[in-house]
């Protein structure tokens, strides 16, 4: 379970502040695909940051499995963010001159696995990515839906609970995007992860079991979470 | 992150920037050079010094004059000082220096400590010669035992030279047609002094060894000093000398210290003979005048070697700065992965430490090879006979090597300060 109390986020101070999100509450299902739909500036991402434990809550609490996030101390939420988390971002992020094998090897080592055990982990995790042939490569050589498709590998390397992506397909044409969309579904379904997409797009919405609607840092409406809870 | 990631991480980023990080490490390298010879340089002059003082100085002695002038500003006065019958006239401009006569000598021996005092009678010979050779210059001295002598022929049964026996320097095998340094031993030399009044007399003496040319600029005279038994030297002396006002008085003696070897005795002694009013001067105090020089020519282009790290250091700040910029990205990125702040801090400093350790290890190891190469040149070239000026201590470069690496790492700790303070969504907004 994944639980917003009250949740509220200002930026800036007094005369600049500005509330980005306000009282959000909200109960969302573990497992799950999850749309967060809005229009630009509506807060989307600064939902998914306080999700991902990249940022704190002005105000409320944020409770994912019983973690409690706005308790834990930085090294906790640097652990929370490299064991629990697997982030997917709209321009990719990954090393351009470092091969695919380093880049999805990142995880693995901010998580300390042992040097013998990587190569096994990099190897699967780029197969279930169709990437096993540029395992070599420079990700920089990289087509955008291969870039994109190697961040993905970087984020499920490590097995995690829950995959949080931020316009994933943002930066691609719409049927390098539908690929990328479809791989995340099927890992979603292959590792019963929880997917949470943050996305402009009606038709990847859709597909969600839930949908999320912000607005002006509120949420406007909700879909699918009973027959989700049922 | 572990350090091993870290390491690899860290050296994989500047294997990205291979031209930044070889020039950041170049500015360093050239400090290490500088260090690294300079610190070679001076284990060199000090070396040579050593062997200068205890190939010229037993240490066990103190060489005592009629005061202490004559060690630290050298003999005579360039202003007018109220008379002393002590006084005498040294070389032709007539300087005055006052000199030891008999009864200073007896004094010197009553001092508690001194084993005995030893005159050194150098005596200047009107030639030298053999049968069948040129006459050539030279003056006749006794042995000293207690210097450490090199011969390349013959040897001293009971560590001194028999009566009637001489030690020949090695120049003089050639020059009095011996063929050989092997060849002199048991050949005869032939002496003639002179004196003021123009009698002359002539000793023969039999070659016992030949002395092996010093490897030292004080001892240049001693090329040209025959090593005869004390009774000789003296008989030689006192042909030349007595009857003259010059006769038994010396502007230096040698005394011996009970027990000389050991540190604290020959220092009460030499404060005791101080005391009563002579100068006096260990080997100590003659390498130490040595190393004082030394060391300040060595502190000297230290300071400049260290000019050239404060350049490099700042070097290193700018390098990790840009580093920092450019990959502000990556940082974002780790960090938003879960890596720490002091794992990425780590990944900078480290980073820091390897330009730092390239820098000095190139710096170091072209030194020593320079060094090495032109070792023998520059021993030629500054008449250094068969010493190495350049002489690198494996320790000394290690320990600088490390020096090096602290500058470096403390030169990257605040770019590394700033890239472990990112902000992650600020890092990963920039495009
Ligand atoms: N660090 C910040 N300081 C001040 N205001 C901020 C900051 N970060 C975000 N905001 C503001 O908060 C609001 C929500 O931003 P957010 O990035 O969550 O929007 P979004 O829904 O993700 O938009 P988009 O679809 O364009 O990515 C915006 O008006 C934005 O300007
Ligand atoms: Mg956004």
């Amino acid at each position: 379970m994944i639980s917003f109390r009250n949740v509220s986020k200002v930026y800036g101070k007094k005369d600049n502040a500005f509330v980005a999100l306000k009282d959000i509450t909200i109960e969302l299902p573990e497992h799950k695909t999850i749309a967060v739909v809005g229009k630009s500036g509506s807060g989307k991402s600064t939902f998914l940051h306080l999700l991902g434990g990249l940022d704190r809550p002005s105000e409320g609490s944020i409770n994912i499995n019983g973690k409690e996030l706005t308790k834990l101390n930085k090294k906790a939420m640097d652990q929370y963010r490299g064991q629990d988390l697997g982030f997917v971002f709209q321009s990719f992020f990954v090393e351009a001159n470092q091969s695919c094998y380093q880049n999805v090897a990142l995880p693995l080592e901010i998580n300390r696995v042992p040097l013998n055990k990587r190569k096994a982990i990099v190897e699967d995790a780029l197969s279930q990515v169709d990437l096993t042939e540029k395992i070599r490569s420079k990700a920089g050589t990289l087509s955008g839906g291969q870039k994109q498709r190697l961040a993905i590998a970087r984020a499920i390397v490590t097995k995690p609970k829950v995959i949080l992506a931020d316009e994933p397909t943002g930066n691609l044409d719409s049927s390098t995007g539908d690929k990328v969309i479809n791989l995340l579904f099927d890992l979603h379904k292959k590792y019963s992860s929880t997917l949470v997409i943050v996305t402009h797009d009606q038709d990847i919405a859709s597909k969600c079991d839930v949908r999320l609607y912000i607005k002006d840092g509120q949420i406007e409406k909700v879909e699918g979470l009973k027959g989700a809870a049922s | 992150m572990s350090w091993a990631d870290i390491i690899k991480r860290s050296g994989r980023s500047l294997r990205q920037a291979k031209i930044r990080t070889l020039l950041t490490a170049a500015a360093l390298a050239v400090g290490g050079f500088t260090l690294t010879a300079t610190l070679a340089a001076a284990n060199g002059a000090k070396a040579y010094g050593n062997k200068l003082v205890y190939t010229n100085f037993d240490p066990s002695s103190l060489i005592v004059a009629k005061s202490q002038d004559i060690f630290t500003s050298g003999p005579g006065s360039n202003k007018p000082q109220p008379y002393s019958s002590s006084y005498a006239a040294l070389g032709d401009r007539g300087q005055q220096v006052k000199e030891l006569d008999q009864n200073d000598l007896t004094a010197l021996a009553k001092i508690s400590g001194v084993a005995s005092v030893f005159e050194q009678y150098t005596t200047s010979a009107q030639f030298i010669t053999s049968p069948n050779s040129g006459k050539f210059t030279g003056s006749v001295e006794a042995f000293d035992p207690t210097i450490s002598h090199q011969f390349t022929a013959g040897n001293l049964v009971n560590g001194n030279v028999p009566s009637g026996d001489v030690v020949l320097p090695q120049d003089y095998v050639s020059l009095l047609n011996f063929k050989s340094d092997q060849a002199a031993i048991g050949q005869t030399v032939s002496v003639q002094l002179r004196q003021i009044v123009g009698k002359t007399s002539v000793m023969n003496f039999k070659v016992v060894a030949v002395l092996a040319a010093p490897s030292t600029l004080i001892g240049g005279s001693s090329n040209t000093t025959l090593l005869l038994s004390a009774q000789d030297a003296q008989s030689a002396y006192d042909f030349v000398n007595q009857g003259t006002i010059n006769y038994n008085r010396f502007l230096t003696a040698t005394v011996r210290v009970v027990d000389g070897t050991n540190q604290a005795k020959l220092n009460a002694v030499q404060k005791a003979i101080q005391k009563a009013g002579y100068g006096a001067e260990s080997a100590q105090n003659a390498q130490a005048l040595i190393t004082q020089i030394v060391n300040v020519l060595q502190i000297i282009i230290l300071v400049f070697g260290l000019i050239t790290l404060v350049a490099s250091f700042f070097g290193v700040v700018n390098t990790q700065y840009i580093s920092v910029l450019e990959r502000t990205r990556e940082i974002g990125l780790m960090k938003a992965l879960g890596m720490s702040s002091r794992s990425v801090s780590k990944l900078f400093i480290v980073e820091a430490a390897w330009i730092g350790a390239i820098g000095a290890v190139i710096g170091s190891i072209l030194a020593i090879i320079i060094g090495t190469l032109i070792n023998p040149w520059i021993s030629k070239k500054i008449n250094f006979s068969g010493s190495n000026l350049l002489i690198f201590h494996w320790q000394q470069v290690l320990g600088l090597i490390v020096f090096l690496v602290i500058v470096s790492v403390v030169a990257g700790l605040l770019p590394a300060r700033k890239a472990s303070r990112l902000d992650p969504i600020e890092a990963l907004r920039t495009e």
